[in-house]
């Protein structure tokens, strides 16, 4: 019988060695005789063995059960590559990998049904022409997400946003740490949240209250833009980090060196009106992006801006509304004004339109227009949750500038409330059944502008 | 209309009985088996025979008592009936051993067999080295040696690795288990 290692001074290490090299299949017969003599003679021993072995044979389980995702997961995004397949070869795959996903369905069939009762810290708000199979409003606990194409905005039970463009591979790892495997994806994390990280093949992202997004190329190199706030960047073996400023952006490759990069917000114009909440918009809406933005030279003769003001919010007291139920608003004895109550958790969008400055050019413009000629700017918006109210009344939208507007109430703005007397150079706005839409018919003419303010639900129930 | 099985003729309703029983038990019995009889093979012919054993015995079956450990009891036989892995034979040749074994299975498993499931989700969230290594040790049954060289590392990392991933997935599952519990 050979004799114990020096470095198995230890009895019970000595044990643990001799399993080991039972359960790998590695034991010579010495070894063997060792351990069966030790097992016969030690319950105790006796009962450690027979756990680890079943341990073992369930680990063995898990790990084939591993294999068969890894292959399913494999063949079906190579299914959506744009590659010429056959379609007899494409049969053969798809017709062998159901049956085995009918075993994994089996297999994997009670733990969905215990996912629920697993920790949650997620719900999926809302989803667009994406191949997911998740649904609005699904909680979800640690997994994978994986789209092959269209977007999914997700809310963390922090405040946390994050949406996602694929193609994407994302990890939900625990509440406040992620990792985007590959893809793009923004997030907003509002005060009290920060700290929320995504990992990434190079480095890690730490959010320090801030809006970022970023993006992996193909060979796994992300890059970090920051629209708002702070982040902190952190190459993952440690060895250097940066922190990066509002404007700032930087890839971290494959050495895990950081570089600077020019920021480029358009790289996130597709994800961003879904990250703030627009679920569509036709007409002559234009999406602002919430980064740095002078919304005071926002203009156009035919676009209606949309501008998220900042992050979701509880309201810390009760805010005046002026339109609260659905249906088309001409005058003003047709507003439904009311409060939202404090405590109610909101986000405000602003719809804005703002002609041209052509004071240096005023001939162009006529000052008494013929209301027979008046061009007219239309366009509807959805959002996707419900609307709670629209400020339209210029005194109601000065007093929630402060609440809401980072940098719009900064600079006294006159006349852009709606015009709502009825008139064929009046405005309308109306308010859809589902309180999801808002339509604006606004007179296109004179110097000032219009503004409405839009609050939306943004409630956890929902 | 019943089925013939030797001389014994099963109902229907001992039919279902056995559907259900084995269902339950085959796992466990298929992972016991495993655990001492490393051919692949073998341990499906030995599994297939058991079930043939069961059944062909099923009427003299106590319903009284677990089906569960008279299941092992069975397959300890036709592992010994089998022996053909002979780098394990010295203890599944011992019958002491191979008593001891088995009844500590049948007391063990079906404690922790409920665990699988969290050891599912928790093995899927698994990425990078560790998902690597834990694939080629427990799905290809590669030991730390020829894992350290695919994976360019030495054995001994590997078997930190492996350690630090085991002890990581436990506390996973307990996390999942416990939660389990606690919203029961």
């Amino acid at each position: 019988m050979s004799q114990p290692d020096d470095q198995f001074t230890n009895d019970e290490t000595r044990f643990d060695h001799l399993m080991e090299q039972w359960l790998e299949s590695s034991i010579d017969a010495d070894q063997q005789a060792e351990l069966l003599s030790r097992l016969k003679e030690h319950p105790e021993e006796m009962r450690r063995f027979v756990e680890a072995n079943v341990r073992d044979q369930m680990l063995r389980d898990a790990a084939r059960g591993l294999i068969l995702m890894d292959q399913v997961n494999e063949v079906t995004s190579s299914l959506h590559q744009p590659q010429r397949r056959s379609l007899k070869r494409i049969i053969t795959v798809v017709a062998s990998l159901a049956a085995c996903l009918l075993v994994v369905l089996f297999l994997f069939q009670k733990s969905e049904r215990r996912e629920a009762a697993i920790e949650t810290f997620v719900s999926v708000a809302s989803l667009y022409q994406t191949d997911s199979p998740l649904q609005n409003g699904d909680r979800l606990g640690s997994r994978t997400i994986e789209i092959q194409r269209g977007f999914i905005h997700l809310q963390f039970d922090d405040g946390v946003e994050v949406t996602l463009q694929g193609p994407a591979r994302y990890e939900l790892i625990g509440p406040g740490k992620t990792r985007l495997h590959t893809g793009l994806l923004t997030a907003t994390v509002p005060p009290g949240a920060e700290g929320f990280q995504v990992s990434t093949p190079t480095a890690d992202v730490v959010d320090l209250g801030t809006a970022f997004g970023i993006e992996i190329d193909a060979e796994g190199v992300p890059e970090v833009s920051v629209f708002d706030g702070e982040v902190e960047v952190i190459p993952t073996n440690q060895q250097d980090k940066r922190l990066l400023q509002e404007g700032e952006a930087v890839r971290v490759n494959q050495r895990h060196e950081i570089e600077t990069s020019p920021f480029d917000a358009v790289t996130f114009e597709k994800v961003w009106p879904i990250a703030s909440g627009v679920a569509g918009s036709t007409g002559a809406f234009q999406f602002a992006p919430h980064w740095p933005r002078p919304m005071g030279l926002v203009q156009s003769d035919t676009d209606i801006f949309v501008l998220p003001e900042g992050y979701a919010q509880f309201l810390n007291k009760p805010l005046g509304v002026n339109i609260t139920a659905p249906g088309k608003v001409r005058v003003a004895a047709e507003l439904s004004p009311s409060d939202i109550p404090a405590g109610t958790r909101v986000k405000s969008f602003l719809l804005q339109f703002k002609p041209l400055d052509l004071r240096d050019d005023r001939a162009t413009r006529p000052n008494q227009p013929n209301p027979d000629e008046l061009a007219r700017i239309v366009g509807e918006i959805t959002f996707d949750r419900p609307v709670l109210g629209l400020i339209v009344v210029g005194d109601d939208l000065r007093a929630s500038d402060g609440i809401f507007s980072k940098r719009g109430g900064q600079f006294p703005q006159k006349g852009r409330a709606l015009e709502l007397s009825g008139t064929p150079r009046d405005d309308t706005v109306t308010l859809s059944e589902d309180r999801r839409t808002v339509k604006l018919d606004l007179a296109a003419h004179g110097a000032f502008g219009d503004q409405v303010r839009v609050i939306v639900d943004q409630s956890f129930e929902n | 209309m019943g089925i013939r099985i030797g001389k014994q003729m099963l109902d229907e309703n001992q039919q279902i009985q056995f559907t259900r029983l084995w269902t339950d038990a085959q796992p466990t019995v298929s992972q016991f088996v495993a655990s001492l009889v490393r051919d692949p093979w073998a341990v499906r012919d030995i599994v297939q025979n058991v079930s043939l054993v069961l059944l062909r015995k099923f009427a003299e079956y106590d319903e009284s008592k677990p089906f569960l450990p008279w299941a092992l009891g069975i397959a300890k036989f036709e592992i010994l009936g089998h022996r053909r892995d002979a780098a394990r034979d010295r203890l599944i040749c011992d019958s002491l051993f191979l008593d001891q074994y088995t009844q500590a299975w049948a007391d063990i498993a079906p404690r922790i067999n409920h665990e699988m499931e969290a050891l599912r989700l928790c093995v899927g969230q698994l990425d990078g080295r560790p998902r690597a290594i834990i694939k080629l040790r427990y799905a290809d049954g590669e030991t730390s040696e020829t894992i350290a060289d695919k994976l360019n590392i030495t054995a001994d990392n590997v078997r930190t690795i492996l350690k630090r991933t085991r002890d990581v997935l436990r506390r996973c599952v307990e996390r999942h288990v416990g939660l389990q519990g606690e919203s029961a």
